[in-house]
């Protein structure tokens, strides 16, 4: 008894002895502030900054004051104590977000042959193009939510990939996974994006989607700000820089291609600051505002889109949102 | 010849996953990309071969002498996993590039039953220190060899339209099943 006590507990001492003594012997010297900096990383290792995952990332930026900050996942606080850590100023480009440009479910869409294969996009667009008949479709597999690092994207039930913003750092995972370029990142401010990137012509179109964009041109001559645009034989597609996020595209679209993050809000007029100008009645595309010169005028709500036109030219600051 | 026969004898006719069925853990959690299954297998077999080298000085300098004998397998996980540490340290130190191949795979086998296997049937076989690490080298081998095949067929497997009740582990338990039996072919062509 005494003996197998001594004996395991002298194997276990001199072991420790060891390791202690190798501890301290073969000690790894690695800055301090490198572990911090890590610390800040999502820890993903999703690539996306161009190094050999987030380990790499952290000591590049701690032993190279030339590389500027590549990760488009961490967040603002992120940012901010990492610039702390290194003690130089870290300049985040624009956050982007996942977007998916397709809005051909299965039951708005015809499919060409009945594919029976692995659960892959690639795998289907390698067979004859993918069983979608539409060229610029969503195949439907999931391979982009299978790709995504951050387990931001889900297959809904309309058979399309959805992605939670809440999650989605833009690190552009999905991008790549898509066969069909469908998934593009956007500026995670932007309110309004073109679910189609179809470049057929609307007549074929029509033959086997029923949600796509048919080129009309509606929304590109709707527009106030000439922000959205159709290029020949392009869908639309809509300049983040130049939308002023007043959604007249939205309601205008024949096919409901164009959509929203979230409803405009309505305005209404404050009746003790407003100088009864009347430029929120002329610049109003709906012809939402009315009033008499000289006198408060007056949103009719149910008209109103919430553009935000009038706010914007409003001289006297007397227009204001209305909670959602 | 003897030595050959040692190494055919424990990689492939009781391989140690295969037949004798100790490891079964990595061999299902780390075999979905040969990559991995490649890195895992590297770590092992120089886990092993150390860890026989010095469980066998244990067993016949320390616990036969003081017959101690029944603390065989606590005594030898002590010094198995204190090894690993203290070899994981030596090579952050000294090799950077095998301490990041290796990875995590280094700290995992601590606890790979097949490594505490191999020791005590060293002991058990009555092996010399020679025969042991051999054994061991063999024995190591085998189940990188097992792991890599099974990897490069659950690679395969990815590919194919699986019920999807069977998708994921339950199809790779039964290819471990049938890659098994493949392996009992051997059997009897060395004791």
């Amino acid at each position: 008894m005494m003996g197998a006590m001594l004996m395991v507990g002298g194997i276990g001492l001199v072991a420790a002895l060891i390791l202690g003594i190798a501890s301290v012997t073969f000690a790894v010297k690695m800055d301090p502030r490198e572990k911090a900096v890590l610390d800040q990383l999502p820890g993903a290792n999703c690539g996306a900054c161009g190094f050999a995952g987030c380990a790499a990332f952290a000591h590049e930026l701690t032993t190279t004051p030339e590389v500027e900050m590549a990760c488009p996942a961490v967040n603002k606080d992120g940012l901010k104590a990492i610039s702390d850590i290194l003690g130089r100023s870290l300049g985040a480009g624009d956050a982007m977000i996942a977007f998916v440009r397709c809005k051909g479910s299965p039951a708005d869409t015809i499919t060409r042959y009945s594919y029976v294969g692995p659960e892959d996009c690639r795998t289907a667009q390698i067979i004859a193009g993918g069983p979608k008949a539409c060229q610029y479709g969503c195949l439907g597999l999931g391979s982009c939510v299978e790709a995504c690092p951050f387990d931001a994207m889900h297959m809904g039930e309309d058979g399309l990939p959805h992605v939670n913003e809440d999650k989605c750092t833009g690190c552009g995972k999905c991008v790549d996974a898509c066969p069909r370029e469908i998934i593009a990142l956007i500026s995670r401010s932007a309110n309004f994006g073109v679910r189609c990137i179809s470049q057929d012509s609307p007549k074929e179109m029509r033959q086997y989607c029923k949600v796509g964009c048919i080129k009309c041109r509606i929304c590109e001559n709707t527009c106030p700000f000439e922000a959205i645009e159709v290029t020949q034989g392009n869908a639309a597609s809509i300049d983040q820089e130049k939308c002023q996020k007043c959604g007249l595209c939205v309601s205008v679209c024949p096919t409901g291609v164009i959509s929203s993050k979230q409803p405009s809000g309505k305005v209404q007029v404050i009746a003790e600051k407003c100088k009864g100008c009347g430029i929120c009645a002329q610049v109003c595309p709906v012809d939402a505002i009315s009033g008499k010169p000289k006198e408060p005028y007056v949103v009719d709500i149910s008209k109103c889109i919430g553009c935000a036109m009038c706010i914007e030219k409003c001289p006297a600051d007397a227009i204001e949102r209305l909670a959602r | 010849m003897h030595y050959i026969l040692l190494i055919v004898g424990a990689a492939l006719v009781n391989n140690f996953v295969l037949s004798r069925f100790l490891g079964i853990c990595p061999f299902i959690g780390v075999s979905k990309r040969i990559d991995t299954a490649f890195g895992m297998g590297m770590a092992v077999i120089f886990v092993m071969t150390l860890a026989s080298f010095v469980t066998w000085l244990i067993n016949y300098y320390l616990l036969d002498p003081s017959g101690l004998q029944y603390l065989q397998t606590i005594a030898f996980i002590l010094v198995i996993a204190s090894l690993v540490q203290l070899v994981e340290m030596i090579i952050q130190r000294v090799s950077l590039p095998l301490y990041q191949a290796l990875g995590i795979y280094l700290p995992l086998i601590t606890t790979n039953c097949a490594v505490l296997g191999v020791a005590i049937l060293n002991i058990q076989l009555k092996y010399n220190l020679l025969d042991a690490c051999i054994f061991s080298i063999g024995a190591a081998l085998g189940f990188a060899l097992a792991l890599i095949i099974f990897a490069g067929m659950r690679e395969d497997l990815e590919l194919n339209n699986i019920p999807r009740a069977f998708r994921g582990t339950p199809i790779a338990l039964i290819t471990a099943g049938i890659l098994s039996l493949a392996f009992m072919g051997f059997s009897g062509l060395v004791k």
